[in-house]
């Protein structure tokens, strides 16, 4: 008698099949039954299970009416009938963790590798900033130093461009004081003029009279006495004539 | 007995797959990521502004501000010469004080570095010691006029020209407001410790920042300097009505 394997590997799903209230059918999702003691006791009486299956041409799983999945052994001895599948998710999961544990290693490795080239990257623009940046404040420090010449000399033209423009603005004031002096003397010597010329019209008609008046009958009297009133107003001029020119003094 | 272990047991596989398949995703989002492309420049292109330990001279010339609007006055009178100081407050207009330029028969300006600018008119307040000056051609600068009026301890800097020298430039601060001891400007004046002399009338008062505060016009003998306040210069200059032409002297 055979049996479909899919019903020995998933005899739980098709139990109502294949149940046998005699002898009950192996229950897969039983994990703690086939303990790792038996099975090793197991392998030390019957060694190479798969072997003895492939040599084995009665099966007395098939005999007592128990499916075998393929390549599945014969029970050993002082077997009591219900069948332990045996288990291979531990060796799945180790194959499973030891891809995934070679996949992280390699990540990791390509991962260390790209690290390392950007690290040689980045020490390679480093040294080249920082060469840059040496250079850059010798420059920074050379012109800093020419800056602080340049102010000095800037400093110094700005007090001497000051100084120039008061220099020029004191000139200018000397110059309208000049003007204004030579405008002053120029009317007090016009003053002067004036008084002295009033005081020589004065001086040679008080001459005059004099004359006159040394021999007083020889002229009529009224004509001295207009003669007198006349020399009278030059000198009035005169007189006239230097109180301005001490006015103009005076300013 | 065995069956319902088996059945309880069943679940246990998808949970398994999925708590491992869970570890491995979050194992795999602890991984070290690899490294990005490089970099094309590891420069920045902009970096963060430097801050200037000084804010320096950045005119044309390497003069400040406060120096390139302070024009020298000369006020040449019929018999008298005189100097003040003002400043100008758009490009061909400037505001000095009325007995600066009163009874002149002719104004000579002159700038920061010594140019000359010619004077077309001058007006002055009646109601303060204010007067504007027309000029033909441009002035080198002008400030801003400051919004209010500066409080006590308030930081004042005065550029003029005392006694007609140099150009010179002094600070001091805001002492208070007093009623004019002159009696020439209508309301309260501004009494500040600033030294000034002689010459220093018409000299622009400037705050913290540049703006125009207020007109130097007096001192006493404490060395307190008074000064006309900006809220007296902006009502004047909103109606120029106000200001009428500045008194010459003929002959």
């Amino acid at each position: 008698m055979t049996t479909e394997p899919t019903h020995a590997a998933e005899p739980s799903r098709h139990a109502a099949r294949t149940w046998d209230p005699d002898a009950p059918a192996p229950d897969t999702d039983v994990l703690p039954i086939f303990a790792a003691s038996t099975a090793a006791a197991a392998s030390a009486a019957a060694p190479a299970p798969r072997a003895i299956a492939a040599t084995t041409s009665v099966d007395p799983a098939v005999d007592r009416g128990w499916p075998l999945r393929d390549g599945a052994s014969n029970p050993p001895p002082g077997w009591s009938g219900a069948w332990r599948r045996p288990r291979r998710w531990p060796l799945v999961v180790v194959v499973v963790m030891l891809v995934l544990a070679l996949a992280l290693a390699g990540y990791l490795w390509a991962t260390a590798l790209a690290y390392q080239d950007r690290t040689a990257w980045g020490e390679d623009q480093a040294r080249v900033i920082g060469t840059e940046l040496a250079t850059t404040r010798a420059e920074l420090e050379g012109t800093t130093t020419e800056l602080e010449g340049v102010r000095a000399q800037l400093e110094t033209a700005q007090a001497r461009i000051t100084a120039l423009a008061d220099e020029k603005a004191q000139v200018g004031d000397d110059r309208e004081a000049q003007r204004q002096l030579v405008d002053y003397q120029q009317r007090v010597s016009e003053a002067a003029g004036t008084v002295a010329s009033a005081l020589e019209r004065c001086v040679q008609g008080q001459d005059t009279l004099i004359g006159y008046l040394k021999n007083p009958t020889a002229y009529d009297p009224a004509q001295l006495a207009a003669f007198g009133t006349n020399v009278d107003g030059l000198c009035q001029s005169a007189t006239e004539a230097n109180q301005s020119l001490q006015d103009e003094l005076a300013r | 007995m065995t069956r319902a272990r088996g059945v309880r047991r069943a679940p246990l596989r998808p949970l398994a797959a999925g708590v491992v398949v869970g570890l491995a995703l979050v194992a795999c989002g602890a991984l070290p990521q690899p490294p990005g492309p490089e970099p094309t420049d590891l420069v920045p292109s902009t970096v963060p502004g430097a801050t200037p330990t000084a804010t320096g001279n950045l005119s044309p010339d390497g003069f400040d501000v406060a120096q390139r609007i302070a024009v020298r006055i000369r006020n040449v009178g019929c018999n008298s010469l005189s100097t003040g100081s003002g400043f100008a407050i758009d490009a061909t207009t400037l505001i000095t004080n009325r007995h600066v330029v009163a009874d002149s028969a002719n104004l000579q300006l002159s700038t920061y570095d010594g140019q000359d600018i010619a004077a077309t008119a001058a007006s002055s307040a009646a109601l303060a010691d204010l007067a504007i000056v027309r000029t033909v051609d441009e002035l080198p600068a002008f400030p801003e006029l400051a919004e209010a009026d500066p409080r006590p301890q308030d930081a004042v800097t005065v550029v003029g020209y005392p006694q007609g020298g140099q150009l010179t430039v002094t600070s001091g601060q805001v002492i208070g407001a007093t009623t004019d001891p002159l009696n020439e400007n209508l309301g309260e004046v501004l009494v500040t410790d600033a030294p000034v002399e002689p010459g220093s009338s018409g000299s622009a008062v400037l705050d913290a920042d540049g703006r125009v505060i207020g007109v130097v016009y007096a001192k006493n003998s404490d060395d307190m300097s008074f000064i006309v306040p900006v809220s007296t210069l902006r009502g004047m200059l909103a109606d120029e009505s106000t200001f009428v032409a500045s008194p010459t002297c003929t002959g």
